[in-house]
C-alpha cells in the first residue's frame, strides 16, 4: 500500500518536474525571441507577414502543444525566408522531448565515454574520476605520475571538466602550467590538442575545427545522420557558444555549403577574410566519419539522438572529442535546412 | 526578483525533499534493525542488550555519528554478538550520511554496461538489452529473433536479471525449452550464461549456484582494499540464490576460508549448509584469492563509488565469475554483526564527513 507520505513525495517531485519543463520551456522561448531580434537587426526583410506568424502560432500550439514553442519556429522562419512545417523547436527538445527519454545521467560522463563505445577514436591521454587518476588505458595513476603521462608526447594538452559545455570548463594548459593538485574539482578528462587535417586547418588557421555530426535512431532501430556541421571558433581558438561560425553539410561526400553563418546567424563565406571559403570544401574521410557515428551509436544507444564532436587530424585520423547526450542544440540545424528530424516519432504524444 | 523568489521557493522544496527522504531512510532502517534483533533474540533471548550498554550505545551512535538514530543497528550487532564492539558501521550511516557525501554514482551502476565500465569479461553476460536495443558484449546490435541464439551459445541455461532486480527478485533462470524473447520484461536487462558452480560450492547447494559477496573500498589516493565477505548458501528447488532465505556463512581470512558457524535467514546459528549437511568446518572458498584480487583490480579501475559490494561464484572452471557489482546501498549488517568491525580506519564517521575524509 502506498503510504500519504510516499504519495506526497511523488507529489512533490512530479510538481519539481513540471516547473522544471515549464522553466525550460520559457527560457528556450526567450532564447528565440533574442534570435529573432537578432535576425531583424541583420536582415531588414527578415519579418515574416502578420498572417504567417498567426499560422505558426496556431500551428505551434496544434502540434507543438503549446504557444511558446512558436517562438523557435518563428525565428527559423526569419533566416530560412519561409515557414516550414515539421521543425522541431527548440524549446520543446530541450523542454519536453528530453524529458521523456531514457536517463543516462553520469554514463555520460567524459571520462567513461571510451570505455562505454568501446573505442580508442578520443584523443584522451589521462583522466580523474572520483579523485582517482588514470591513464589513456585505464591504469590507475599516482598523482605524482600525472604529469609524465600527460606530457610525454606533448608540451600542452586541453583538460576539459566534465560539466563542460559549449567550451565553458575547456581549457588548453601547458606543461610549465600544468599542477594537477589546482585543477578544477571534479571528472575531468585531458585530451591531445589535435592538429587538423591541412583541409581544416585552411578554413581557419590557427584555430579548432569541429565537425558536429548529430545521429538518431530511426524507425528501424539503426543509427542515421540527420545533421553534419562545420563549427569552427572564430574568438580564442575554442569553439564557443555564440562565437562560431558554421556551414552545413550538403551531400553524403562532406561537401560543405558556400554560404555559412556566424554566432548571430549574419551570413558568411569562410570564417575570417584570411581563411579559404567554405565553398567547394569537402571534409576529408567524411563517408569514415558516418560510419563510424552511427556504429558507435548502435554500440550505446544511451539515448535517442547524439551530438558527436570530432575532426580529422593532420594524419588523417577521425579524432572525437565527445559525445553529446541531451543538450544538442539543434536550432541552426532546423533553421537552415529542416526538418532534421522527421519520421522519428518526436511529436507529443 | 521574482525569478529568484521562484528559485529559492525551489531549492527550499527540494531541501525537504531531502530532508524528508533522509528521515524516510532512518525510519525503513530503525524498522529492519528492528526486526532483525527480535529475530535474534527469538533463538538467543540471552543476547539481550542491558540497559548500561544500550545507553552507552546511544551516546556512541551520537558521539561518533553525530546523532542517536544509528544505535539501532549498532544494538542489533550487538545482540547478535553478544557483546558491543565499538568500531563498527551501521548501515543506517551507511546508507543516509555516507551516499550523501559520496559523488552520485546514478545510472553508473547499470547492470548493462558493467562489463564495459569495468573492461572487464569475468561477467558471464552473453547479451544486454538497452532501451529496448539487443546488444551483444562486443556492442554489436541484433535483431530480437538472434538474441536466443547468441544467448545459448555458450551454455544450455541462463539467467536473465533486469537492470533493477533486487536480492532474486528480478532475476529468472532459463533453458532453450522455456526461453521466449518475447515474453521478457519490457526493461532494460542483462541475459548472463548460467555458471555451475565450483564442487566445493555445489556440495553446499547444487541446485542454485550460491554467491560469494566481498566489500571492497576505494579510499581517496589509495587503492582498493578487500574488507569483508561472505558466502551464501540458497535453498533446495529455487531456480537462483534467493538471499531472503539464504543462509549466510563469514570468510574469515585471504585464504579463503569460511566460519565453522554461520546464520541462516532467521539468524539462527548454523554449522551446515541447511539442505545438504555438508559441514562448514575447515571449507575454503576455492580461488578466493583470484577473486579478492579481480574485485581490487576492477574497484581501481572503476572508482564509481568508495563501497562496492561483488556478487560472484568460483565457476566448475575454477575460476571467478562475477554476477553483478553493487553501489549505493550495499547490505554490510551481516558482515559487521558478524565478523565486524570490517571498516575501521576509513573514517566512515560524522567527524570524517566534515573533513572530507570518507
Amino acid at each position: 500500500m502506498t503510504s500519504l507520505r510516499d504519495r506526497i513525495g511523488r507529489k512533490a517531485q512530479a510538481a519539481l518536474l513540471q516547473r522544471k519543463i515549464d522553466a525550460k520551456r520559457a527560457e528556450g522561448a526567450a532564447q528565440a525571441r533574442q534570435r529573432q531580434k537578432q535576425l531583424l537587426e541583420h536582415y531588414p526583410n527578415a519579418l515574416r507577414p502578420a498572417e504567417e506568424i498567426a499560422r505558426i502560432r496556431q500551428y505551434a500550439g496544434d502540434v507543438w502543444r503549446h504557444p511558446d514553442h512558436a517562438e523557435w519556429l518563428i525565428a527559423y522562419a526569419m533566416l530560412r525566408g519561409e515557414f516550414i512545417e515539421g521543425c522541431l523547436p527548440q524549446s520543446y527538445f530541450f523542454a519536453e522531448l528530453q524529458a521523456r527519454w531514457p536517463v543516462f545521467g553520469r554514463l555520460r560522463a567524459r571520462n567513461m565515454q571510451r570505455r562505454l563505445l568501446m573505442t580508442d577514436r578520443f584523443p584522451d591521454i589521462a583522466m580523474r574520476f572520483n579523485g582517482h587518476w588514470f591513464d589513456r588505458n585505464d591504469t590507475p595513476l599516482e598523482l605524482r605520475e600525472v604529469r609524465n603521462v600527460v606530457f610525454a608526447d606533448a608540451e600542452d594538452v586541453v583538460v576539459k571538466v566534465d560539466r563542460s559545455k559549449a567550451g565553458d570548463g575547456v581549457s588548453v594548459v601547458t606543461r610549465d602550467d600544468f599542477d594537477p593538485a589546482a585543477l578544477p574539482a571534479g571528472d575531468l578528462v585531458i585530451q591531445t590538442r589535435v592538429k587538423p587535417h591541412p583541409v581544416l586547418h585552411a578554413l581557419m588557421p590557427d584555430n579548432a575545427v569541429t565537425i558536429r555530426v548529430v545521429t538518431a535512431k530511426s524507425a528501424t532501430g539503426q543509427a542515421e545522420v540527420r545533421i553534419a556541421v562545420i563549427r569552427v571558433g572564430n574568438v580564442d581558438g575554442m569553439v564557443r557558444m555564440g562565437s562560431t561560425v558554421k556551414s552545413r553539410v550538403i551531400d553524403d561526400e562532406g561537401t560543405l555549403c558556400a554560404a555559412g553563418h556566424d554566432g548571430q546567424w549574419r551570413l558568411v563565406d569562410r570564417v575570417v577574410p584570411e581563411a579559404e571559403p567554405f565553398g567547394g570544401v569537402k571534409i576529408p574521410k567524411y563517408r569514415e566519419i558516418v560510419e563510424l557515428v552511427t556504429t558507435l551509436h548502435n554500440r550505446c544507444p544511451l539515448t535517442n539522438m547524439i551530438g558527436w564532436d570530432l575532426t580529422v587530424d593532420a594524419e588523417g585520423d577521425i579524432q572525437i572529442f565527445e559525445w553529446n547526450l541531451g543538450n544538442v542544440a539543434i536550432s541552426y540545424s532546423e533553421a537552415i535546412m529542416g526538418p532534421c528530424f522527421a519520421g522519428l516519432g518526436w511529436e507529443p504524444r | 526578483m521574482f525569478e529568484a523568489l521562484k528559485k529559492r521557493i525551489g531549492t527550499r522544496a527540494k531541501g525537504a525533499l531531502e530532508a524528508r527522504a533522509l528521515e524516510a531512510v532512518y525510519s525503513r532502517q530503525k524498522a529492519a534493525a528492528e526486526a532483525t534483533k527480535a529475530k535474534i533474540l527469538a533463538n538467543r533471548p540471552q543476547n539481550r542488550v542491558d540497559d548500561a550498554t544500550r545507553s552507552k550505545i546511544v551516546q556512541y551512535s551520537g558521539d561518533v555519528f553525530g546523532t542517536p538514530a544509528h544505535a539501532h543497528w549498532l544494538e542489533a550487532y550487538a545482540t547478535h554478538r553478544g557483546t558491543f564492539i565499538e568500531g563498527w558501521l551501521p548501515q543506517s550511516f551507511l546508507f543516509a550520511e555516507l551516499l550523501a557525501h559520496w559523488p552520485e554514482h546514478g545510472r553508473l551502476r547499470a547492470r548493462t554496461m558493467q562489463g564495459r565500465l569495468l573492461k572487464t569479461d569475468a561477467f558471464p553476460d552473453v547479451m544486454v538489452r538497452y532501451n529496448g536495443y539487443w546488444l551483444t558484449p562486443e556492442g554489436e546490435q541484433v535483431p530480437a529473433e538472434a538474441v536466443a541464439g547468441h544467448a545459448f551459445a555458450k551454455s544450455d541455461e541462463v539467467i536473465v536479471k533486469t537492470d533493477r532486480s533486487h536480492q532474486g527478485s528480478g532475476t529468472t533462470r532459463h533453458n532453450r525449452g522455456n526461453f521466449d524473447v518475447a515474453r521478457l520484461p519490457d526493461e532494460d536487462l542483462v541475459i548472463q550464461r548460467y555458471v555451475a558452480p565450483h564442487p566445493v560450492l555445489a556440495a553446499l547447494m547444487p541446485d542454485n549456484a550460491p554467491t560469494i559477496r566481498l566489500v571492497t573500498v576505494k579510499p581517496p589516493g589509495r587503492r582498493a582494499e578487500m574488507r569483508s565477505g561472505l558466502i551464501k548458501i540458497g535453498r533446495s528447488g529455487d531456480a537462483i540464490m534467493q538471499a531472503l532465505r539464504a543462509t549466510r556463512v563469514g570468510i574469515l581470512d585471504d585464504n579463503g576460508t569460511l566460519a565453522s558457524e554461520g546464520f541462516d535467514d532467521m539468524w539462527r546459528p548454523i554449522s551446515a549448509a541447511p539442505d545438504t549437511g555438508a559441514s562448514f568446518a575447515d571449507l575454503k572458498i576455492p580461488a578466493y584469492r583470484e577473486a579478492a584480487a579481480l574485485c581490487m583490480r576492477l574497484h581501481d579501475t572503476c572508482p564509481a563509488s568508495p563501497l562496492v559490494g561483488w556478487d560472484l561464484t568460483i565457476g566448475e572452471d575454477g575460476k571467478p565469475w562475477i554476477f553483478e557489482w553493487n553501489m549505493g546501498p550495499v547490505g554490510i549488517t551481516y558482515h559487521e554483526a558478524d565478523h565486524g568491525p570490517c571498516f575501521e580506519g576509513l573514517h566512515y564517521t560524522a567527524k570524517g564527513i566534515s573533513e572530507g575524509l570518507a
